[in-house]
């Protein structure tokens, strides 16, 4: 449970940034390489700034890295099929939830008021 | 392009309860922290100008979680109490862009109610593949405290 909890805060803080969001969203459309991500942000930025965001979206295990002679490539893990009927379920859960605790809500205050 | 086979999902629950009541749970920012997102679930600072066009702000924090994550959205229609339709948005700044939709209806039938919930549009948005991964821990981590 302890390792579980972790991975969630890992993945949480390594999407609580904005630029590693904008890294996430240019690998949407497909694998790129460490200097070609580097590009937007290299009047804000150093490479080894974007290393280390790199570096923590790996830790997170949201991208993965392929070396191919001195060039890394980065690309999303995630299976978009997958997680999204994932997450589909976890908000059908999310919902299922709500209404278990709003049943409890409107059908007990219905017996406060009689 | 994105799959049109999982962009929406529906579910519906009965409550022993006149449709007034019910609707007013959705409408009064007190008792919407009370239930949206189950027990245990801490909402502050809940936030709702309950009228077409405005947006309401909830800030949920689980107990496991020192972060807090805010939801927020806009009302697009509101027929109390039958229908209420407002956009869902997970982040600090409300963004139209990755906002889903949620249609609610309600149905009274006997002193009871049926509620109809639609989300849909989870294919709408352009940043969803970048979202899924984490708001998926995020739904997930709700659901774990309440198997």
């Amino acid at each position: 449970m302890v390792n579980y909890d972790e991975t969630l805060n890992t993945v949480f803080s390594a999407l609580s940034d904005p630029t590693r969001r904008a890294i996430l969203t240019r690998l949407a459309d497909g694998e790129r390489s460490v200097s070609e991500l580097a590009e937007p942000f290299e009047k804000q930025m150093s490479l080894p700034a974007i290393s280390k965001h790199i570096r923590i979206l790996t830790e997170a295990g949201l991208v993965q890295k392929r070396k191919e002679g001195r060039v890394n490539y980065i690309s999303l893990v995630a299976d978009p099929m997958q997680t999204a009927t994932q997450w589909l379920q976890n908000y059908q859960q999310f919902w299922e939830n709500s209404f278990d605790a709003l049943t409890q809500l409107v059908e007990n205050e219905g017996k406060q008021d009689s | 392009m994105k799959s049109p086979l999982v962009s929406e999902l529906s579910l519906q629950r009965t409550f022993n309860a006149p449709r007034e009541r019910v609707f007013r749970a959705w409408s009064d920012p007190e008792l919407l922290k009370l239930w949206l997102g189950g027990h245990g679930v801490k909402s502050l600072h809940a936030r709702v100008d309950f009228r077409v066009g405005g947006m309401y702000e909830m800030d949920m924090q689980v107990p496991t979680d020192a972060g807090i994550q805010r939801l927020c959205g806009i009302y697009q229609e509101i027929k109390a109490p039958e229908k209420l339709v407002f956009t869902w948005s997970w982040g600090d700044k409300y963004s139209a862009d990755d906002a889903t939709l949620v249609t609610v209806t309600f149905i009274e039938n006997d002193g009871k109610t049926t509620m109809t919930l639609k989300h849909e549009r989870f294919d709408s948005a352009p940043a969803r593949d970048m979202h899924i991964k984490g708001w998926d821990m995020c739904v997930n981590r709700l659901v774990n405290l309440f198997p």
